[in-house]
C-alpha cells in the first residue's frame, strides 16, 4: 500500500538541484607563485610543474616554488612555453628572441642563432621535427641551432606568415593559426598546412580556437558553437566542420567558447565569465562556478597533472587545484536547510535526509527527489525506511509513520519502558527493525510486534555480520552477539556470545562489523579497537589512534562500503581506512578537502557513494576511478646551499662549504603540505633516522671533511605511493691544514720545539747549576787566592825572620855578629806590615771601585819612588768613571805595578818615572822609566817577575808589553768590565 | 857515614839558616843548595844525596815538578818537602809526586834534625788530613784496578786512625807498636801511593787506563 502511495509522489529532476562546493585550493603569490598571471602549465619528467606568467616562470617541486624571471636569468619575464626536449631538459621560450633552457636545475640561455625569431608557439611532430609558431611566421629546427623560416602563403597567394600565434601537428599536417587580435582583417582563419609540400592546402574563417584531444578528437570554437572536425577529411587535406556527437549535445549551442582538453580527454570549455564545463568523453558534463569555490576569472589554461589532479590557471588569481572532484560539499541539500539526520534504506535505494527545523524528510531515488512533511512538529531523533515502513524514534517511544499525501502521520506507537531511551536503529536481515537505547535492545518484527531484553547499560550502536547476527557493544565495555528468530517472535534476539573482559576500558560509542567479520570498535577516546572472533574468542587485530593517522580518538560512528573501507566519524571530521596487506591506510577525508567540520554519520548506497552528515549540510563523495597511472612521485634534492651559496654541482665539496642545507622535495601534489620526510646522514655523528617530518629541508653545520651519504625517504599520505628513498653521496675534502702530511708536519714540528724547549730548560737548569758552581768555585778561588797571598807574602816573610832568628841564636853562640841580621828581622817586619795592609786592602769590599784602586796605585807608586829617591810624574784621568772591580782585579793590576817599580827601583837606575793611566773601554797604564832599560840577555834573570807580571795581566784578558824607549816602557792595557 | 843533603829553598836567609845548622851537626853532610828548581834539575841526580830539602813555592817550577822530574834519575833519594802548612794541598801533590815526608818550617831546628833521621831511618811524618786524603785516594783505586798495590791491613789500620786524628804515639799504644814502626809502615805508604802514582802515569802513557 505504502509502496504505491510513494511512486504517486512527485518527482523531479534534481540534476544541479544543489549547489555543490568542489575542495579547490589556491596557489597564489602569497604561496611563493611569481604571478597571479599564469598562462600555461606544463610538468616535467619528474613530475615538477612549471608555470609560466608574464612576469616569469615558477617551478613546482611540492615543497617550494622555484622563482625565475629576467632579474635572475631570464631571458624575458614574458614566457610562452615550456616544453622538455630529453630528461631533465627543457626549453623555456620566452617571448623574446632569448630562449632559455633548464638543464639539471641550472638555467641557461640557448646559445641559439635566433636572429629575430620571437617564438609564441612549439609542437614536436611523430617524427620528433620541432615547428614554431613566430611572430614572424612558421618556423623549424634545423635540429642544430637555428630556426628556418617556412614559405606560408594562403590560397590567395597572400603571405600570411605574420603574427602566427599557435600551431599543432596532425600527420601529415599542421594546423597553424594566427593572432587575429594583431591582423587588420579579424576574420580568425585555421589554416591546414601540409608539411611535405610546405603549402596551405585547407582555410577556414571564424574559428576562435582549435584543441585536439589526446584520443584524436579536433574540436573547434566557433562564433555559435563548438564544432568537431572531421579527422578522415583531415587526411585528404581538407577541414571540415561537422556537429558535435550526441552525448555532447548540450555543448553544441556554446558560442565563442574556449575549449581545452585535459590528458584523460575531458574536455573543459567555458565563457570566461560564469562557468567551466567539464565534458568527459562520455559525455558527462559538471559545471563549476564561483559558487563551486572556483574564482571565475579569465582562465588561461586547464591542464591534469600525471596524478590525474586539475590545475587552472587564470589570468588574475594565480592557480587553482581540483585534487578530488569526487568529493563536494552541498549546503542546501535537495532544498533542505541544516538536515540533521540521514539514512539509507539498501532494499529500495532510497536515500532520506531529514531536516527537523523544517519537519521535512527528503527521499532521493536516482537522482529524483520526494519531500514529505511530518505533521507531528516535535523533532525526531531517528527517522528510517524499512521493508515496513517508515519508523521514527524519540525518547523511548518508537513511531509508525505513513505517508498520506507527502505528510507522514504517526500511525502507531511502540512504548518502552521509562528508563529507556532509544539511541540508534538498524534493518535486520529480516527487514526488522532493531533499536539500541538505555538499558534495552529492542526489535521490531514486522513492523508489529515488539521484543526487548535487558542490556546491562547504554548501548549506541547495534550493528550486523554477515550472517545476520546482530552485535551490541554497551558504553560499560559489554559486548553481546544476538542470533534471530524471525519463526519465533517471541524469542526474536538470543544472546549468543558474550564479552567483557576483552573491552576492558575503552568505552564503545560505534560498532560496525566490516565485509570479513571483523568487529570494529569506535570508542571514546581510546580509538577504534579491531577484534576478530576465532573458536568464539575474541582477539584483538589492531587499534587505531591520532597516533596512527585517525583524526580523533573518539569514534562516533562507523561503517563500512561495499570494498571493505571503514569510514569513521568523529567530532574532527572523517577518515576512511582501508586495510592493505593487513596495513590500515587512513585517509582523513574532511581534512584532506579542506573541510574541518564535524562529521555526524555517513551512509553508503548503492553506488558506495559515501553521504555525510555535517553541521551545515551533507558532504558527498564518489568512489574515486582509480587511474592505472604507474605514476611515481620523484623524491629529489632540489637545492643545496653551502652558507649562503648555491651550490650547483654537488658531490665535491671543499671544506669551507661545510655548512650545508639540503632542499628536497617529492612531486605528489594529492596532498603535498602532508607528505612526510626523514632524513639520516650516513658518515657523520649521527646515522639514525630522523623522525618524519613536513619539513623538507635539513641542515648539517659544521660538517667535518669526509665522505657522506645523505638518505631521504619520503612518505605519502593515505600510502598512496610507496615510500621513496634516495641517496645523495657527498664529500667534503680536508682543508689543506686538515690533510695528514700538514698534520705530520705540524706534529714534527711540535715535537722538536718540545725537544728544544724541553732541552732549553734543561741547559738553563744546567747553566743556573753552573753559574752557581762557578760562583761556588769563585768564592773557593778566592779564599784560595787570600790563602796563597797569605802563605806567599806572610810566609816566605816569616820564615826568614824565624830562621835569621834562628841563626841569631847560633851565631850568638858562636860569638858572631849578629847585627846585619837584627835589621833584617826589621827590614821583613815591615815589608811584612806592608803586605799585610796591602792583602787587606784588597779584601776590603769597600775599596771596590776603580777609582779606589787607582788612587791607591798611586800614592803607592808616590810613596814607594820617593823613598828610593826617583822622581815621580803621574798623569791621570780627573775623573773616573764608577767602575767596580773584583778584589782580584785590583790585586792583579796593583801587583803589577808594584812589581814594575820594585823593578825599576832596583834594576834600572832610572831617577825619573812617569805613571800615566788612562781609561776608555780599557784601562791603560804606562810605566816609563829614564833608566838604562831591559837588557835582552839580562831579561833571562827577570823571567820570573816578567813572567808573573804578563801572567797577572793576561789572567785579567789584558796586554802586557814591555819595551826599551830611552829607559823601560811597560804597557797594560786591560779591559774593564761595564 | 854522614847522611848526604841538598837543599832547594829561594829565600836566601832560610836557606842559609838551614845550612849553617844542619852544618854543625856531624851526621849530615849537605852537598849543596839550590835557589831554585831549575838548578837543582840538572845537579841533584848527579848528587844522588839521600835527602833533598825541598820548597814547594819557588819561583818559577815549583818543587812537586821537580820532584817529578828527579825522582825516578835519583831513585834513592828521598825527598822532605819543606811547607809552611801541612796541611796545604800542595804537600800531597808532593808525597803523590814521590816525597817520603815533609818538613813545616816552624820546626825546631833540634826536632828538624831528628826528623831528617828519621826519614833516613824508614820513617815517616803523616797528618791526620794527609790520611784522610789517602785512605780515599786508595778506596776509589782499588774499586777501579785489580792490578794496584794494595795497602796491607796494618797499613790500612794505621790510616784510618791517622785519618780519625790520632797522634802517632797513640796509634802505637793502641797497636801496641813503637812510634817508629808506625813511622816506618807510613812510609811504606807513601813508597805505594809512590809507586801508584807512577804506574797511573805509565797507564796514562800506554793508554791502558
Amino acid at each position: 500500500m505504502q509502496r504505491t502511495v510513494l511512486i504517486l509522489a512527485y518527482f523531479f529532476l534534481c540534476a544541479y538541484s544543489f549547489a555543490q562546493q568542489y575542495p579547490f585550493v589556491h596557489y597564489t603569490p602569497k604561496e611563493g607563485l611569481i604571478s597571479n598571471m599564469i598562462k600555461g602549465i606544463y610538468q616535467d619528467s619528474k613530475g615538477r610543474l612549471y608555470f609560466s606568467s608574464v612576469h616569469g616562470l615558477s617551478i613546482y617541486d611540492g615543497s617550494r616554488f622555484i622563482n625565475y624571471n629576467s632579474k635572475n636569468g631570464l631571458g624575458f619575464d614574458i614566457v610562452n612555453q615550456v616544453i622538455e626536449m630529453a630528461p631533465d631538459s627543457l626549453w623555456i621560450i620566452t617571448n623574446s628572441i632569448k630562449m632559455n633552457c633548464i638543464v639539471n636545475g641550472k638555467l641557461k640561455l640557448l646559445p641559439f642563432h635566433n636572429e629575430n625569431h620571437i617564438i609564441n608557439n612549439l609542437c614536436k611532430d611523430e617524427k620528433g621535427d620541432i615547428y614554431a609558431a613566430a611572430e614572424d611566421g612558421l618556423l623549424i629546427f634545423d635540429k642544430k641551432d637555428s630556426f628556418i623560416k617556412l614559405p606560408f602563403v594562403d590560397s590567395k597567394g597572400e603571405d600570411v606568415s605574420s603574427y602566427i600565434a599557435y600551431t599543432f601537428p596532425f600527420g601529415d599536417y599542421l594546423f597553424v593559426q594566427r593572432d587575429a587580435s594583431l591582423l587588420p582583417h579579424q576574420d580568425n582563419v585555421l589554416y591546414l598546412y601540409k608539411k611535405a609540400t610546405r603549402k596551405i592546402v585547407s582555410e577556414t574563417p571564424d574559428i576562435h580556437g582549435i584543441q585536439m584531444a589526446p584520443d584524436g578528437r579536433v574540436w573547434v570554437s566557433t562564433e555559435n558553437a563548438i564544432m568537431a572536425i572531421d579527422t578522415t577529411e583531415i587526411k585528404k587535406g581538407k577541414i571540415v566542420l561537422q556537429e558535435l556527437p550526441e552525448q555532447y549535445a548540450q555543448l553544441r549551442n556554446k558560442s565563442r567558447y574556449f575549449i581545452l582538453f585535459d590528458k584523460s580527454n575531458n574536455c573543459w570549455s567555458g565563457d570566461q565569465g560564469s562557468v567551466l564545463l567539464k565534458t568527459t568523453p562520455d559525455g558527462t558534463t559538471t559545471a563549476f562556478t564561483s559558487i563551486s569555490g572556483l574564482n571565475m576569472f579569465y582562465i588561461n589554461s586547464v591542464f591534469q597533472d600525471r596524478e590525474g589532479i586539475t590545475w587552472i590557471a587564470t589570468n588574475n588569481d594565480g592557480v587553482s587545484k581540483l585534487v578530488h572532484n569526487n568529493f563536494s560539499h552541498i549546503e542546501k541539500p535537495f532544498d533542505l536547510l541544516q538536515p540533521n539526520l540521514i539514512s539509507y534504506n539498501k532494499n529500495s535505494d532510497n536515500l532520506l535526509v531529514y531536516s527537523s527545523s523544517s519537519a521535512t524528510a527528503t527521499i532521493i531515488h536516482n537522482n529524483k527527489k520526494e519531500s514529505f512533511s511530518l505533521n507531528d512538529p516535535r523533532g525526531l531523533t531517528e527517522l528510517i525506511e524499512t521493508p515496513c515502513g517508515f519508523f521514527g524514534t524519540k525518547s523511548n517511544v518508537i513511531y509508525k509513520l505513513e505517508p498520506v499525501h507527502n505528510v507522514l502521520h504517526a500511525k502507531m506507537e511502540f512504548p518502552s519502558d521509562s528508563d529507556n531511551f532509544y539511541s540508534h536503529q538498524i534493518i535486520d536481515k529480516n527487514g526488522n527493525l532493531i533499536a539500541t537505547g538505555k538499558n534495552y535492545i529492542t526489535a521490531i518484527i514486522n513492523g508489529k510486534k515488539v521484543f526487548k531484553t535487558k542490556l546491562p547499560y547504554y548501548a549506541d550502536f547495534p550493528a550486523m555480520d554477515s550472517k545476520g547476527n546482530i552485535w551490541v557493544a554497551t558504553r560499560a565495555n559489554d559486548l553481546f552477539v544476538f542470533n534471530t528468530h524471525p519463526d519465533d517472535p517471541s524469542n526474536y534476539l538470543e544472546q549468543k556470545l558474550y564479552f567483557k573482559k576483552e573491552l576492558s576500558g575503552i568505552s564503545p560509542r560505534s560498532i560496525i562489523i566490516d565485509n570479513n567479520d571483523d568487529i570494529w570498535i569506535g570508542t571514546r577516546n581510546h580509538g577504534i579497537n579491531v577484534f576478530q572472533i576465532k573458536d568464539e574468542k575474541l582477539i584483538k587485530k589492531l587499534t587505531l589512534t591520532v597516533a596512527s593517522g585517525l583524526s580523533d580518538d573518539f569514534t562516533t560512528h562507523l561503517v563500512c562500503d561495499e570494498q571493505n573501507n571503514i569510514w569513521a566519524s568523529s567530532a574532527l571530521g572523517l577518515d576512511k581506512i582501508s586495510v592493505k596487506n593487513g596495513i590500515p591506510v587512513i585517509e582523513n577525508i574532511t581534512k584532506q578537502n579542506n573541510i574541518f567540520q564535524s562529521v555526524f554519520n555517513v551512509v553508503i548506497d548503492k553506488d558506495n557513494i559515501a553521504w555525510g552528515l555535517v553541521s551545515n549540510g551533507i558532504i558527498k563523495i564518489t568512489p574515486e576511478n582509480k587511474h592505472a597511472s604507474n605514476y611515481l612521485p620523484t623524491l629529489m634534492v632540489s637545492m643545496l646551499k653551502a652558507g649562503k651559496d648555491t651550490v650547483q654541482d654537488g658531490g665535491y665539496l671543499s671544506y669551507r662549504q661545510n655548512n650545508l642545507s639540503f632542499n628536497f622535495a617529492a612531486t605528489s601534489f594529492f596532498n603535498e603540505k602532508q607528505v612526510l620526510y626523514s632524513y639520516r646522514l650516513n658518515g657523520g655523528s649521527n646515522d639514525q633516522w630522523s623522525e618524519p617530518s613536513n619539513n623538507a629541508s635539513v641542515s648539517f653545520i659544521n660538517l667535518q671533511p669526509g665522505n657522506y651519504n645523505l638518505e631521504i625517504k619520503a612518505t605519502f599520505p593515505a600510502g598512496r605511493y610507496p615510500d621513496q628513498t634516495i641517496n645523495y653521496p657527498f664529500s667534503i675534502s680536508p682543508a689543506w691544514w686538515q690533510t695528514w702530511w700538514f698534520r705530520s708536519i705540524t706534529f714534527l714540528a711540535i715535537a722538536s720545539f718540545l725537544v728544544w724547549a724541553f732541552r732549553f730548560y734543561y741547559r738553563r737548569k744546567l747553566e743556573q747549576k753552573l753559574a752557581a758552581f762557578e760562583k761556588q768555585q769563585a768564592i773557593e778561588k778566592e779564599r784560595t787566592r787570600i790563602a796563597t797571598d797569605m802563605h806567599d807574602d806572610l810566609g816566605a816573610g816569616l820564615s826568614r825572620i824565624k830562621f835569621l832568628s834562628e841563626t841569631i841564636g847560633i851565631k850568638k853562640q858562636q860569638h858572631q855578629p849578629i847585627e846585619e841580621d837584627v835589621n833584617k828581622i826589621r827590614e821583613y817586619s815591615h815589608e811584612m806590615i806592608d803586605k799585610m795592609g796591602e792583602i787587606v786592602w784588597a779584601l776590603n769590599e769597600k775599596n771596590d771601585s776603580l777609582s779606589d784602586l787607582l788612587s791607591y796605585t798611586r800614592a803607592y807608586t808616590m810613596e814607594y819612588l820617593s823613598q828610593n829617591g826617583i822622581e815621580c810624574k803621574t798623569e791621570m784621568p780627573n775623573s773616573f768613571p764608577s767602575v767596580f772591580v773584583s778584589g782580584e782585579f785590583r790585586r792583579n793590576v796593583f801587583l803589577t805595578i808594584k812589581e814594575a817599580l820594585h823593578n825599576v827601583v832596583k834594576h834600572s837606575q832610572a831617577t825619573e818615572v812617569k805613571l800615566s793611566i788612562s781609561i776608555n773601554h780599557h784601562l791603560s797604564i804606562e810605566l816609563k822609566d829614564n833608566g838604562t832599560g831591559i837588557d835582552k840577555n839580562y831579561i833571562r834573570l827577570f823571567s820570573n817577575w816578567l813572567n808573573n807580571m804578563e801572567s797577572r795581566v793576561k789572567e785579567m784578558g789584558g796586554i802586557f808589553e814591555i819595551t826599551n824607549r830611552q829607559g823601560t816602557l811597560i804597557h797594560l792595557e786591560i779591559p774593564l768590565k761595564a | 857515614m854522614s847522611i848526604t843533603l841538598a837543599i832547594v829553598e829561594d829565600l836566601d836567609e832560610v836557606r842559609d839558616g838551614l845550612k849553617n845548622f844542619i852544618s854543625l851537626s856531624t851526621d849530615f853532610k849537605i852537598l849543596d843548595t839550590f835557589k831554585t828548581a831549575e838548578e837543582a834539575l840538572f845537579d841533584i841526580p848527579k848528587l844522588r844525596p839521600d835527602i833533598v830539602i825541598m820548597d814547594i813555592n819557588l819561583p818559577g817550577m815549583s818543587g812537586i815538578e821537580c820532584i817529578k822530574l828527579i825522582k825516578d834519575k835519583s831513585p834513592d833519594t828521598q825527598f822532605m818537602m819543606f811547607t809552611v802548612y801541612e796541611n796545604d794541598e800542595k804537600v800531597f801533590e808532593a808525597l803523590k809526586a814521590g816525597a817520603s815526608g815533609y818538613l813545616l818550617k816552624n820546626t825546631g831546628l833540634v826536632q828538624l834534625i831528628e826528623s831528617l833521621k828519621e826519614l833516613h831511618l824508614g820513617g815517616s811524618p803523616m797528618s791526620a788530613n794527609i790520611a784522610r786524603k789517602l785512605v780515599t785516594l786508595f778506596r776509589n783505586q782499588q774499586k777501579e784496578t785489580a792490578n794496584v798495590e794494595v795497602l796491607s791491613g796494618r797499613e790500612n789500620e794505621i790510616l784510618q786512625l791517622l785519618a780519625k786524628g790520632l797522634l802517632y804515639k797513640e796509634i802505637a799504644d793502641q797497636l801496641a807498636i813503637s812510634v817508629s814502626t808506625v813511622r816506618q809502615h807510613i812510609h811504606h805508604i807513601y813508597e805505594k801511593l809512590h809507586v801508584q802514582n807512577r804506574t797511573e802515569a805509565i797507564n796514562k802513557v800506554f793508554g791502558r787506563n
